[in-house]
């Protein structure tokens, strides 16, 4: 596992800190503005922050797929078949990553947006009201610490939830693709087709669960089915791998 | 070497050592190379090569000494026993050549006192010359 | 050692290997012959795991190819699969990540003999030194069975003496190796066991000096004789 993690960062690397990079040059600018009081520098700052964070949300798992399809449609896929490694590791690698990079972006825009906050705080003047009311508009509730931690768990949690069954569900779509096809043209639209089916059914069967539960539960009971895709999709996924899958 | 890939590849690497003790190249008591080095000096496969070495020991040419490797077999006789045997087969080789174009005995004869004359050494450096040539 | 039972391997309506059934032993070089199609590298690729057979299977130790059989097959595809961004080095550090019985060291010297530069990109390379490359990371695993596709293809003559030798010198009791070779004449004296392969159906398989000294013919004799 480890080794493949190696190469797994190594193949990903570069779009990561590319984004981390412009996304230190736009906290830069928005720091510089509000020391020097300069609109322009604060306004790029906040775009290019924005505008980084969330590429970097879209980009990762979009990376991570489009990887998958080139390794299991050209050669280089011997890479990693050569290897005695199960599907289940490959891929748990491949997710493993994603989970990893995510989690980077997300401390680094967090601390960007927390010290952000703070700078704007103490500039504007602004009161604890208005804070409340802004925090609410996004579904926080109050600020004490546990209700900070909710909040964040709930984000982290949907965004995480999301993203990853997405990409679980995609890559079940690559590997379902590149068996029947085995190398022959359409492979593209083939697997996004899959893709678009499962996920049409996903959507609509969680919308249906979600609905048929009190409000109180719907975000754990959301996350739960999420959780549930990702690993229905992992274990698919890596049996159609490890039984049908030639390259 | 190159070998004439329609005849047992053993056979003329076992030749070719025995050239090898006949000529002088090789002496009595040497060692002889490994196993593994002489497949791929030759390049040919280990067993080969081991089959190579069981064959000159059954014909008395080599002998294995355990944990040491393969010697020559240290006979002074060795070297003349070669020559003998490498003589053996070339004229054997010829007398069939010159059989299978229909010279007989008297004719073999001739035609070899005719090259082993002194006076017709030049003869046979022409043949040589030509060969080189043609070569 | 390496078994193979009913291998039946169908793409689509063409059959590439149409219920073949044989047995790759220890302390032995193997040579596939057969024409371009004939089976051999989808042979190779099933056992090697690459490929999932239509049916019949190749069995390692007794169990069908698979993870534990990856650990003790090393093969060698006719293909270019590096990652691009790598060099020839990195290549060795991979194969030593995940294949414990990678030799670092008999990768470098092997480097070294095939004049490859350990720091050159993998993509500058040109097909026969990408060869070499493919050569020197298959053959410094120490395996139990090598699966070499076309190891000369490719390779200028020099370069094919060089391949040869580490080959032959890689052979030891409790190793195969599986050669597939166009190159008849120039691999034949290193063969002990000739298999004869054609429209996925094995014709013969042959101990290569009873085939000198029984029926005088050599390897590429046999070879015209049985693909006319």
């Amino acid at each position: 596992m480890a080794a493949l993690l190696k190469y797994e960062f190594r193949k990903t690397k570069v779009l990561n800190l590319v984004i981390l990079i412009i996304a230190a040059i736009g906290e830069g600018a928005f720091l510089l503005g509000s020391v020097l009081w300069a609109d322009s520098a604060l306004l790029t700052g906040s775009i290019v922050l924005t505008c980084a964070a969330a590429a970097g949300f879209l980009l990762v798992p979009f990376q991570s797929a489009d990887l998958l399809y080139r390794e299991l449609n050209t050669k280089q896929s011997y890479m990693l078949f050569l290897t005695p490694r199960s599907p289940k590791s490959i891929l748990g690698a491949k997710i493993l990553t994603v989970i990893i990079w995510l989690a980077v972006q997300g401390v680094v825009f967090g601390i960007f947006s927390c010290v952000d906050a703070a700078v704007l705080y103490r500039a504007s003047g602004a009161t604890e009201g208005l804070l409340s009311a802004l925090l609410s508009s996004v579904g926080g509730a109050g600020f004490s610490v546990s209700d900070l931690v909710l909040f964040a768990a709930k984000i982290i949690g949907m965004t995480y939830g999301f993203i990853l069954s997405v990409l679980m569900a995609y890559f079940f779509a690559e590997i379902v693709q590149s068996t029947v096809l085995n190398g022959r043209k359409g492979g593209v639209w083939f697997s996004l087709l899959i893709f678009v089916i499962l996920f049409i059914a996903f959507i609509s069967i969680t919308g249906r669960v979600t609905a048929a539960v009190p409000e109180a539960y719907q975000f754990s009971v959301a996350a739960c089915m999420d959780a549930a895709c990702v690993v229905l999709f992992f274990f698919l996924a890596s049996s159609l791998m490890e039984k049908k899958l030639s390259v | 070497m190159q070998f004439d890939a329609s005849a047992p590849i053993y056979q003329q690497v076992v030749t070719a050592i025995k050239k090898e003790i006949a000529s002088g190249t090789i002496h009595p008591g040497d060692k002889l190379p490994s196993c593994r080095d002489l497949a791929v000096s030759y390049r040919i496969n280990p067993n080969t090569a081991a089959r190579v070495y069981q064959v000159l020991e059954a014909q008395e040419v080599a002998e294995t000494r355990r944990g040491m490797g393969t010697y020559v077999r240290d006979d002074p006789q060795l070297k003349d026993t070669m020559l003998r045997e490498m003589a053996d087969g070339y004229t054997a080789q010829y007398i069939r050549e010159m059989k299978g174009l229909g010279f007989d005995r008297e004719e073999l004869l001739k035609i070899l006192a005719e090259w082993s004359d002194p006076e017709e050494q030049t003869k046979e450096d022409a043949g040589n010359r030509k060969e080189k040539t043609d070569a | 050692m390496l078994e193979t039972k009913n291998l039946v391997k169908k793409f689509g309506s063409k059959t590439a290997v149409d219920d073949i059934s044989f047995t790759i032993g220890p302390g032995k070089i193997y040579l596939l012959l057969g024409p371009n199609g004939s089976g051999k590298t989808t042979w190779m690729k099933i056992a090697a795991t690459l490929t999932k057979p239509t049916s019949g299977n190749v069995y390692w130790d007794g169990k069908p190819v698979g993870i534990e059989s990856r650990k003790k097959i090393s093969y060698m595809p006719t293909e270019s699969y590096f990652y691009n961004w790598m060099r020839v080095a990195d290549v060795g550090t991979y194969y030593s990540d995940f294949f414990e019985d990678f030799d670092a060291r008999k990768f470098a010297d092997m480097l070294a003999k095939l004049d490859l530069a350990p720091d050159a990109r993998v993509r500058d390379l040109s097909s026969g030194m990408n060869a070499k490359l493919r050569l020197a990371a298959a053959m410094s695993r120490y395996a139990s069975v090598y699966l070499l596709d076309e190891p000369l293809n490719g390779i200028d003559l020099v370069a094919r003496d060089q391949v040869l030798d580490t080959v032959i010198a890689s052979m030891t009791p409790d190793a195969a190796i599986v050669l597939s070779s166009h190159l008849v004449e120039e691999v034949e004296s290193i063969a002990s066991t000739a298999v004869f392969i054609r429209d996925g159906k094995i014709l013969e398989i042959r101990d290569t000096e009873e085939l000198r000294d029984t029926d005088g013919q050599s390897l590429a004799d046999r070879y015209r004789l049985l693909m006319r």
